[in-house]
């Protein structure tokens, strides 16, 4: 309906301004008929009648939608900024800039301090070191003695766990080439005070974490050149061989580590 | 003059313009100009049918399909566009007065009799 009217808004125009003469001829009829000359008959006809042109643009704004009026502003705005492009160029620029910039910035505050942790309880998540005399590095990782006192001693704590990172040369089993990992060495509760449970496989368990025990590897990429699904294989370390797993993590947890080993 | 007597005329309730005009039609078609003359001289002069709400009116009814249009010669042979009312704008009339009835009905009992 409403749209059918808008696209006979012309003919309808057109119609209703015919129209409107009749009646104005009509009215100046009436006046002649009462004896007046046929001048000041239209003449009064048109006094009594007021503006033609303000019916039809009502009846025209009843015929169309309301955003024409934005569709006509924003040619304004096209045929002003195409007027001087130099200024619009600049304009268009210094906001793009501005656009980008803050969108960069949000990005990095976003993923720095606003998303959480992927870890269980990320916000009750705490580094611990130790303080230094050492006013250019305040914060000193901690031995692994201190760390078991701590563990010990500790009451304000569910859990705590020690890691420290490195890089090792990994290699399988039948002499292929080498690979250089990024790897994290960690206590055996490392992933279950972060809350990380892995999908497939086992992580550490408290036996791993003896003096005594072998070294246990958890990888979590497969390396290249170790195609193999076998869920426990050997692998070399820097020429030391260890049983290696491989685990896939659940969660949405991608620690950004390539292998752990305590 | 267009709109000097407007203070003493009373001014139309809204909403009733519409019933007025297919109240007219009901006689038979008849042109605007008619329709204004009929509706001012059967209200006493009480009512003044302004062009300016009289057209769109006629448009809205005609979208409505209340009355149909078509153009015709006037009585004194002049090109003039006829109104005609349909079954639908009959109807709608009946429903129209109806609740005009009612309206009139109770605001008459609400205000009961008022002397002065």
């Amino acid at each position: 309906m409403r749209l059918s009217r808008f696209l006979r808004r012309r003919d309808q125009d057109a119609d209703l301004a015919q129209e409107l003469d009749a009646h104005l001829q009509q009215e100046a009829d009436d006046y002649v008929a009462q004896g007046l000359p046929q001048e000041e008959a239209i003449r009064r006809a048109r006094v009594k009648l007021g503006s033609t042109t303000r019916v039809r643009e009502d009846v025209w704004k009843w015929n169309s939608f309301g955003f024409e009026g934005v569709l006509r502003d924003l040619g304004y705005s096209a045929r002003t900024l195409l007027r001087t492009p130099g200024f619009a160029i600049m304009a268009i620029v210094v906001m793009a800039l501005g656009i980008g910039a803050n969108t960069a910035l949000f990005t990095v505050v976003h993923s720095v301090l606003l998303k959480p942790l992927p870890f269980a309880d990320p916000d009750r998540l705490v580094m611990l070191y130790e303080r230094s005399v050492d006013t250019n590095y305040p914060f000193n990782i901690i031995a692994p003695g201190v760390y078991a006192e701590w563990k010990k001693d500790a009451q304000s704590f569910r859990s705590m766990a020690i890691f420290g990172s490195g890089s090792y040369n990994l290699s399988g089993d039948s002499g292929q080439l080498p690979e250089r990992i990024e790897s994290v060495r960690a206590s055996a509760d490392f992933f279950s005070t972060l809350g990380v449970e892995p999908a497939f496989g086992r992580v550490f368990a408290a036996s791993d974490d003896q003096p005594q025990s072998e070294a246990t590897v958890v990888l979590w990429r497969q390396p290249c050149d170790h195609r193999q699904q076998d869920p426990a294989r050997r692998i070399a370390l820097h020429r030391h061989r260890h049983h290696a797993r491989i685990v896939r993590l659940s969660r949405r947890t991608k620690p950004g580590l390539d292998r752990l080993s305590p | 003059m267009p709109r000097s007597g407007k203070s003493q005329k009373n001014e139309m309730l809204q909403g009733t313009l519409d019933m007025l005009v297919l109240r007219t039609l009901i006689t038979g078609p008849a042109h605007g100009h008619t329709i204004a003359h009929v509706i001012e001289h059967t209200s006493d002069e009480v009512f003044e049918v302004e062009q300016g709400s009289l057209y769109p009116a006629l448009h809205r009814l005609e979208d409505r399909g209340w009355v149909s249009a078509y153009w015709g010669a006037s009585e004194n042979n002049r090109k003039a566009k006829f109104y005609k009312l349909t079954a639908a704008g009959r109807k709608q009339l009946i429903v129209e007065t109806s609740r005009w009835r009612q309206l009139v009905g109770a605001i008459g009992r609400v205000l009961g009799e008022v002397k002065g």
